[in-house]
């Protein structure tokens, strides 16, 4: 579907034209109302609701968070039960891992890869709008087990044969195994959406080697999800299989080997790390630039650092089992390439101190998060490095140790960089700044509430207090003051701080949604493309779409370099590059319409594997739920006609919605 | 003791070292810093992976320490640059700088030399991997076999040793000081994983392999431990102890334990327990040398009642200090208290000394004879058995009378 | 507004829908009904609404000359006549030609309809063909490149089950060869004529299902003929060579990690080799109600089998009888090795043993341990 638009020649019947399409509906055209977002294929409205979406599911997966912590706040807690608190640390890791990290990146993927590359929206906007509904419906579907007789209580690893029907018996795991099937779908569709998209939709001068490095990065995690979802898609179909189709693949009485499910759950699973964790990556490279006034430091060190993690991740993933009984040799050699992944890690973090190294540093609240997930991450990542010693993970494994590592590497990178990246593009994305105020108490109680929360937990994996457990006794918390108990206790009072600060980000929403002042157009001095349209950007994005001549093509138009003294001297404000722009609009913009299929696709798959968990009838009927939308999608004209449309000039300055 | 010294000294250097990456955050953490320092004192907690009590723990603590003290100082060095860079580069005013892109002469040299570091660290690795991976100069075996939610340990035949028959037993491992014990581990169910921090790393007992631990203690002494590969609903109550012998010591456990059955005195209470037991427990709980009233011998069929297919083999379960997979004490508080605080020469006698009727835990036996699945979460009500046709996966509940578990008690205490 | 056609589908479906709540009081079974009943509801509404929407394929500027010449030959009456006779023929041979029949003419009366529809449509009759296709197509690629395929590769595996061994390997090779050659050809000359294209495809399925036919009328080959009358629930487990049970007997294994013992055969003496013990040994002890695994590695000259001997077990026929409960390896050959999977649920009791040992090698054997 071309979304530039450029004269070609079409095909149009020779005698008469026919008023009706072959689609059985027209495609919608509403731009307002609940319609606009339910039917939209904008890639800022889909990557919105991602967003939100994301952020309602850390909402869930913070509570359940919350339960175990009480839980474990006390000997012998009485919060939860055993089988509950197995669901909770189960659903736990699944929401934050799949129903709020990979979501709030693919959000702001499909909100700003666009935006930085000079598109007006990503390749295949249908397929877009799909992947958003498959996730929402596959979060939904996972979450309604919870009211139908439990949910997933193997952990979020699954292993076998713990998963088997035998040993769980509830529906909990199948509605996992489903689900995650379903947000596989749109995580797949998406990674192809968006790789394509960066590949061919780049703006005219734009260079791989001049691309943002959040492009950079996102495009490095789509190339991992382009090869990392299919190996966990296998794994559930033989997981789905077993549990509703008798099949025996882990089934030792009959010959099966239990190690293959944790080989291809991991092979999915260690690369999803990095998929969760270089979003992150990208945005920070993106922050620490903007507010030290400077350049990222080793442009290409942090892409090629970024593509070389995204290859060596592949050949780590049996670190994840040492205690497993893979034999030495195979130990040795994943030890050696864990070791090896450190160093292109270190490499970022490296650039990003030299980064600010020199610079004019700023301390905005997205510069502290970003700051924050430096010294954070190296923790998680200095940690790590212990891990890859084989012998020494041996006693570490499966303890709060790796808990603790872990979140160090999530927490402290992954949700701070988000945290970074919402209050440095909250003006681009809503026109409003986030209050500058209440984000440093949202900093410092989310940073002091995390090392509370997590810092203790080093502490208790190395005194030998194990994971998943439903409770643990005084007899093995040791003597003295600050014995496990302790500790456990402080990581549970660092954990209600840490939900403080969050609640304090969603305050900061509120408070900025009412607040009626608009910031301005470039109210951080940024670098990117981004920044070089209104906020929040029209629907087509740029009204001509920039030829790109620097790294940091914005900065360089506004700024040039004073040849005596090497410093940057200003030459033009945001506000004269966008008077510029306005005054040499494109004529003729040409925009994807808004369709109804995807969502009622997406809706089409939760009700097939409902059907094939309670009863095929209902699976049917979803079948042809799906058929019909698939039809309806196919036979859909790429544009509405013209006669659609109400009112033709009512859109925009220059934009002719109608095309030809 | 000198080695604890170190131990507490380099726990006291991570634990700052953890703290020092956020120093950025100083002032504020001030209290937070000062509590972590302490971290090296929290004491005797009796599964800390740093004080090791045998060789092969030993070579995995002589291998980590260097390396968290290694990443401890890069953590450190980082967190200086940062803290220098923040308060030297902060915005003052100056003229924005030259935008320069990087010196690829420094990043090339900053990247070689983690990639020194981490080449130094991986040669010991590797050493340390192979040691512990030998099996070729074991003295001893113990089988080893993982269940939902126990273990149970069987000896084979070792004359040496004066294990003439194999023995069978659960909850505890007793090994003999200052041999090289190999376990071979395996699983009836799910994936469990074995693991005494004091004496070696874990391994996972997986279903359908054998898989080998190396153990050995230096002293005699209690080393306890904990299932660490998630197992299910009871994961947190799978637990287990070591126990390490002198050798003249373990000579006698294995000579009570290949001792013959005794059945109780005639007319005792005791008796009337052994009835209870033949009619109720010895569905799935073997006792060796038991008799039916016929004179034959009662031969447990677990396999039939329980999903996994085995149940502890109690013949002496009085020699043992605990039940139910190492989840309850079988010994009252106090005497247990006698036992894991005697000196490690005197370890030996008071754990041979068995359970005694004035020191059995009545309180949780007496439970759990009661109703098992109140006290430790199973698989054993009958509606949720569809999916293993019927069978228990743990103890089910009995329906016993007081009287009959006043009776079965008096019974299991004869069974030294 | 409300054209012929929509009266029609809308009317159909409404009374589906009826017939669908009546099922719902009348029947116990609903299911197969149910799913049918529904099925038709969801295609006539969506028909009933692709006839309002096009309005019965009526334009703008209704012309009375559309239907003149625009109409174009059509292979649909020839396949629903021969729906019908497979219909009725079906009705006298066998279930399986009713039902092709009945997709035959399904298929014939959805194609005809969306035909004539199609025709109708505009009076530019390459327009229309387009109109036909646009609906079409998406339906018939799929189902006709399955069916294609089906054939294809049934009629290749005809092939395999009559050639020779070897040969079916070489043939394999020789296939894929073909098969790649053919598409590096087709990528590097994309000019290459259509009609060339489609003639070598064809060929190409044309000579497999050629092939396949001659195949299957030749019947399998020989050993698969002989494998299917033999009988595999008894192993025979004396010291001869047993005709069905040591046929193909395997050398080599790949299990490695999940050995218990490994039982070798040299110069007529037989041990166990354990995993940390260093000596052989001549008892094993394993666990009950686990599978066990063990190796029967044979260095004698002769070829052996090891045999386990569990002891009795009951006879399902006549009640009371037992029989002996052996499990074995096949044959081994000299050098070869054979896996041995045990699996006992209760401990060996006073006077009774379990033991390995190997026909044909008197005063050796094994003792199974299980406490």
């Amino acid at each position: 579907m071309a979304i530039i638009e450029r004269e070609t020649e079409v095909m149009v019947p020779v005698t008469v034209t026919p008023t009706s399409t072959y689609g059985v509906l027209k495609r919608p055209v509403s731009a307002t109302g609940w319609r606009a977002w339910v039917f939209t294929v904008d890639h800022k409205k889909l990557g919105l609701m991602y967003g939100a979406t994301a952020m309602f599911f850390f909402i869930v997966g913070g509570v359940e968070a919350l339960l175990i912590r009480l839980q474990l706040a006390a000997p012998n807690g009485k919060v939860l039960n055993a089988d509950l608190y197995n669901q909770m640390f189960t659903m736990h890791a699944t929401t934050m891992v799949f129903l709020f990290v990979m979501p709030m990146a693919a959000g702001l993927a499909n909100y700003f890869i666009p935006l930085q590359i000079g598109a007006r929206d990503v390749a295949f906007p249908r397929i877009n709008a799909l992947g958003f509904w498959l996730l929402l419906f596959g979060g939904i579907f996972i979450n309604l087990s919870w009211f139908l007789g439990g949910a997933a209580d193997g952990g979020w690893f699954m292993y076998a044969p713990n998963s088997g029907p035998v040993f769980s018996p509830t529906n909990g795991i199948d509605f996992w195994a489903f689900g995650l099937q379903i947000a596989g779908i749109a995580s797949l569709t998406g990674a192809i959406n968006l790789i394509v998209t960066v590949l061919n939709m780049r703006a005219p001068g734009m260079t791989l080697m001049k691309m943002p490095i959040f492009t950079w990065m996102m495009t490095v995690v789509q190339f991992l999800l382009l090869f990392a979802v299919p190996v966990i898609t296998v794994a559930l179909f033989l997981l789905s299989f077993q549990r509703n189709f008798g099949a025996r693949f882990f089934d030792v009485a009959a010959g099966a080997d239990p190690l293959l499910w944790q080989h291809l759950f991991w092979i999915f699973g260690h690369p999803e790390v990095y998929i969760l964790v270089l979003p992150a990556f990208g945005i920070v490279s993106e922050v620490l630039p903007v507010f030290s006034r400077k350049p990222l430091f080793g442009y290409p060190f942090v892409v090629f650092s970024g593509a070389a993690i995204g290859f060596v991740g592949w050949g780590v993933w049996a670190h994840h089992m040492f205690a497993s009984g893979l034999g030495p040799v195979s130990v040795a050699v994943f030890s050696l390439t864990t070791m090896a992944i450190a160093v292109p890690t270190g490499v970022k973090i490296i650039n990003w101190t030299l980064t600010m190294w020199g610079g004019k540093l700023y301390f905005s609240t997205a510069m502290k998060f970003s700051i924050g997930l430096i010294v954070l991450f190296t923790v998680g990542g200095l940690s790590g490095v212990t891990h890859s010693v084989a012998p020494s993970d041996t006693q570490q494994t499966d303890t709060y140790y790796i808990v603790a590592h872990f979140h160090y590497v999530l927490f402290g990178g992954a949700v701070l960089g988000f945290f970074s990246g919402f209050y440095y593009w909250w003006p681009k994305m809503f026109g409003k700044m986030l209050n500058e105020k209440l984000g440093g108490w949202n900093f410092w109680l989310m940073v002091i509430g995390m090392n509370l929360t997590f810092g203790p937990m080093h502490i208790l994996g190395l005194q030998g207090q194990p994971r998943r457990m439903y409770q643990w006794t005084e007899a093995r918390a040791g003597e003295g003051f600050f014995n496990l108990a302790f500790w456990n206790l402080i990581a549970s009072i660092g954990s209600f701080v840490l939900a403080v600060g969050i609640l304090l980000f969603l305050i900061n929403v509120v408070i900025t949604a009412r607040n009626p002042t608009k910031s301005p157009l470039d109210p951080w001095n940024s670098r990117s493309l981004e920044w070089m349209t209104s906020n929040p950007p029209k629907e087509h994005n740029f009204d001509v779409i920039p030829t790109v001549h620097h790294l940091d093509e914005f900065f360089h138009r506004k700024y040039e370099e004073d040849s005596a003294t090497h410093t940057m001297r200003q030459i033009a404000t945001a506000e004269e590059i966008m008077a510029e722009q306005e005054r040499n609009a494109d004529k003729h913009i040409h925009m994807p319409s808004p369709s109804y299929w995807p969502i009622v696709l997406a809706g089409a798959v939760p009700i097939i594997t409902f059907g094939m968990i309670f009863s095929h009838l209902i699976a049917v009927i979803g079948g042809v739920i799906l058929l019909f939308a698939a039809f309806g999608w196919a036979l859909e004209p790429s544009t509405a006609p013209e006669s659609d449309f109400e009112n033709n000039s009512s859109q925009g300055t220059a934009l002719d919605k109608v095309g030809h | 003791m000198n080695h604890s010294q170190r131990h507490s000294n380099l726990k006291t250097r991570v634990a700052s070292v953890l703290l020092v990456t956020s120093k950025k955050y100083q002032k504020i953490f001030g209290v937070a810093m000062a509590t972590m320092f302490a971290a090296g004192c929290a004491q005797n907690a009796p599964q800390d992976t740093w004080q090791p009590k045998g060789p092969n723990a030993k070579i995995i603590d002589d291998l980590q320490q260097p390396v968290f003290a290694v990443a401890g100082i890069i953590g450190l060095i980082v967190a200086v640059a940062i803290i220098y860079v923040v308060f030297k580069y902060k915005d003052r005013g100056q003229a924005i700088p030259e935008q320069t892109h990087g010196k690829p002469a420094l990043e090339i040299t900053l990247t070689i030399i983690p990639a020194l570091i981490l080449a130094v660290v991986a040669v010991f690795t590797f050493g340390a991997i192979f040691k512990l991976a030998k099996t070729d100069d074991t003295e001893m075996i113990i089988n080893v076999t993982g269940q939902q939610w126990w273990w149970e340990y069987d000896y084979p035949a070792q004359n040496e040793f004066g294990i003439n028959q194999p023995i069978i037993s659960s909850g505890q491992l007793v090994m003999p000081v200052g041999t090289k014990v190999l376990l071979r581990e395996t699983s009836r169910d799910v994936i469990h994983s074995y693991w005494i921090p004091a004496l070696n790393g874990k391994r996972d007992a997986v279903p359908g392999r054998v898989q080998t631990l190396r153990l050995e203690a230096d002293a005699p002494g209690l080393f306890a431990g904990q299932c660490t590969e998630f197992c299910g609903l009871s994961h947190a109550n799978m637990r287990m102890e070591a126990i390490a012998l002198s050798k003249a010591d373990f000579a006698k456990w294995v000579a009570n334990q290949q001792a013959a059955y005794v059945a109780p005195a005639k007319d005792s209470l005791a008796q009337q327990g052994e009835a209870v037991f033949l009619n109720q427990c010895v569905r799935c709980h073997q006792v060796n040398g038991l008799l039916r009233a016929d004179g034959t011998p009662a031969i447990a069929a677990p396999d039939e009642n329980v999903w996994s297919g085995a149940a502890p083999n109690l013949t002496h379960l009085m020699s043992r200090n605990t039940f139910a997979g190492a989840t309850f004490d079988l010994l009252s508080k106090q005497c247990r208290d006698e036992v894991w605080n005697a000196p490690s020469d005197e370890i030996g006698a008071k754990y041979l000394a068995g359970v005694t009727e004035d020191c059995l835990n009545q309180k949780d036996l007496r439970a759990w004879l009661r109703n098992a699945p109140a006290m430790k979460p199973m698989y054993a009500n009958p509606t949720q058995l569809t999916a293993t046709g019927g069978k228990y996966r743990g103890m089910p509940y009995l329906a016993l009378s007081e009287d009959d578990i006043s009776k079965l008690v008096a019974y299991l205490l004869t069974l030294k | 507004m409300f054209s012929t056609g929509f009266k029609y589908f809308i009317g159909v479906t409404v009374l589906s829908v009826v017939a669908l709540i009546m099922s719902l009081f009348v029947l116990d079974q609903v299911a197969l009904a149910g799913v049918a009943i529904s099925m038709l509801i969801v295609v006539t509404a969506l028909l009933a609404g692709i006839a309002v929407v096009t309005r019965d394929g009526q334009t703008k500027t209704s012309t009375p000359e559309l239907s003149k010449d625009l109409t174009t030959k059509s292979i649909w009456p020839l396949v629903t006549s021969i729906g019908v006779v497979l219909l009725a023929l079906g009705l006298v041979i066998s279930s399986l030609v009713f039902f092709s029949g009945v997709i035959v003419l399904l298929a014939a009366l959805a194609e005809w309809m969306v035909k004539s529809w199609s025709e109708r449509s505009s009076r530019d009759a390459s327009y229309n063909s387009s109109a036909r296709k646009r609906l079409l197509n998406p339906i018939e690629f799929p189902v006709l490149a399955a069916l294609g395929l089906g054939v294809v590769i049934y009629s290749f595996s005809r092939i395999m089950l009559t050639v020779n061994k070897s040969i079916g390997a070489s043939l394999f090779i020789v296939f894929g060869l073909v098969v790649l050659i053919t598409g590096i050809l087709f990528a590097v000359k994309p000019n290459m004529k259509r009609s060339l294209v489609v003639a070598i495809c064809v060929l190409g399925a044309v000579g497999i299902f050629v092939a396949g036919i001659i195949s299957a009328s030749t019947g399998l080959r020989e050993d698969l003929v002989i494998a299917k009358s033999e009988s595999h629930e008894h192993p025979e487990c004396g010291a001869e060579r047993s005709e069905h049970f040591d046929k193909l007997a395997e050398g080599n294994l790949s299990l490695r990690s999940s050995v218990d013992a490994t039982i070798e055969l040299v110069d007529g003496k037989l041990t166990a080799r354990i995993v940390g013990f260093n000596k052989p040994q001549n008892s094993v002890t394993i666990r009950r109600s686990t599978a066990t695994n063990f190796i029967f590695h044979n260095l004698d000259a002769k070829e052996y089998r090891l045999v386990a001997d569990l002891g009795n077990r009951a006879v399902a026929e006549p009640e009371g009888k037992t029989e002996k409960n052996l499990v074995c390896t096949q044959l081994t050959a000299q050098g070869a090795e054979q896996a041995l999977v045990l699996k006992i649920d209760k401990p060996a009791t006073v006077g009774t043993s379990y033991i390995l040992s190997v026909p044909g090698i008197e005063g050796q054997s094994i003792e199974l341990v299980v406490p």
